[in-house]
């Protein structure tokens, strides 16, 4: 399980194109808006830790929510609706083992703890494999995740864009070319070949 | 287990051309799994040619680290031995390192070291591999900077390293 502090404002990417980004937080409850190519629109999510096992989760902008014996189900709005500008939220307690349906294809749960830490899972067919996302330490300026994602990495929100960044800035399609400038690629800058430098 | 590596030298002597499929493409690049590794030729060793095989024009110039920055020793992740198949190399030899450079758009080459590519060179199978955040590397590091290492010392290696501190003092419970 990666562990990642993050702010308010910072996001986790996880491989494949998933978004989690950290909205708000509190000593006791963390707000994340879970993005992605399959995930549309985001959802909202909210976690309160109630106890280690029991979980409080708000999914921001319902539109429309089922409830019955076997099912939690939550549709969302998306912008420019109602729902989405009163900051509506819909509310459940949910235990491990048991799961919301919410949106196109997203299943959001409660996992057993994380060495006594409680975990919030994300699922279903909008992501391909169940993360487990453990609530490790919120605070105000900070929340301490864990993240468990089978067989997907999982970034930091910048340093995968950086990375992208650097990959880009480096691809070329001119170094076989003839007559290239070998001073361009010589660390020292002068005309000695290279394997003389070393 | 994580593997430590020492990249040394790119031993290309006994191929000019060496197929490497990445069990993970490159971050970004997610189209190509295949590359040929290629010599730019005597005069510009130790560089070399990262060439896409399955996508036209694609290309790298890499380098392996450990001759431009003797002290970049690194640990690669356990996932990315087990992806890499890393704990079936009997000799050590057949783990090697390379590293992206990056020319254009910056005032002298810089290197990519907290993403290196580690190579089974035993199975040909390679991977870009992230670094964890202590490793103390920047994925801009330049070409002349005389060490890997990320210090206060060295204010141009600073440059688009994007080392974030993962500091658990920074959180107030």
């Amino acid at each position: 399980m990666l562990v990642l502090n993050r702010r308010p404002g910072e996001s986790i990417y996880v491989e494949g194109g998933i978004d989690i980004a950290v909205l708000r937080s509190t000593h006791q409850a963390v707000w994340l808006r879970i993005a992605g190519e399959t995930i549309s629109p985001a959802v909202l999510l909210g976690a309160t830790a109630l106890s280690a096992e029991e979980l409080c989760l708000e999914v921001g902008a319902p539109l429309r929510a089922w409830v019955d014996d076997h099912e939690v189900r939550v549709e969302v709005a998306s912008r420019g609706q109602l729902s989405v500008e009163r900051h509506a939220t819909f509310s459940f307690y949910c235990r491990p083992g048991q799961v919301a349906k919410v949106g196109e294809g997203l299943e959001l749960g409660v996992a057993p703890t994380e060495r006594g830490h409680p975990c919030v899972t994300l699922g279903g067919k909008a992501i391909g494999v169940q993360l487990r996302l453990a609530l490790i330490r919120l605070a105000r300026s900070c929340v301490r995740l864990g993240i468990d994602a089978p067989g997907l990495r999982v970034y930091r929100r910048e340093l995968w864009e950086a990375l992208i960044a650097a990959n880009t800035a480096a691809a070329g399609t001119d170094v076989d070319a003839p007559g290239v400038d070998a001073r361009v690629i010589r660390p020292h800058g002068d005309d000695a070949p290279l394997r003389a430098a070393f | 287990m994580a593997v430590e590596t020492f990249s040394k030298h790119l031993t290309l002597e006994e191929r000019s051309e060496a197929v490497l499929t990445f069990v993970r493409p490159i971050v970004a690049f997610e189209r190509s799994r295949r590359y040929a590794v290629r010599t730019l030729g005597l005069h510009y060793e130790p560089f070399a040619s990262l060439v896409s095989l399955d996508v036209p024009g694609l290309n790298f110039v890499v380098v392996p680290p450990g001759l431009v920055f003797p002290d970049y020793v690194y640990t690669v992740p356990e996932r990315d031995v087990g992806e890499l198949r890393l704990t079936e190399v009997r000799d050590p030899c057949e783990i090697q390192t390379l590293a992206i450079v990056r020319r254009r758009d910056v005032p002298s080459p810089v290197v990519n070291l907290r993403a290196p590519i580690v190579v089974n060179r035993a199975l040909g199978l390679a991977s870009q591999v992230v670094l964890e955040d202590d490793c103390g590397f920047g994925l801009m590091v330049p070409v002349d900077a005389g060490t890997a290492r990320w210090t206060a010392e060295r204010p141009a290696e600073r440059v688009g390293g994007h080392r974030v501190e993962e500091d658990p003092s920074s959180c107030s419970s």
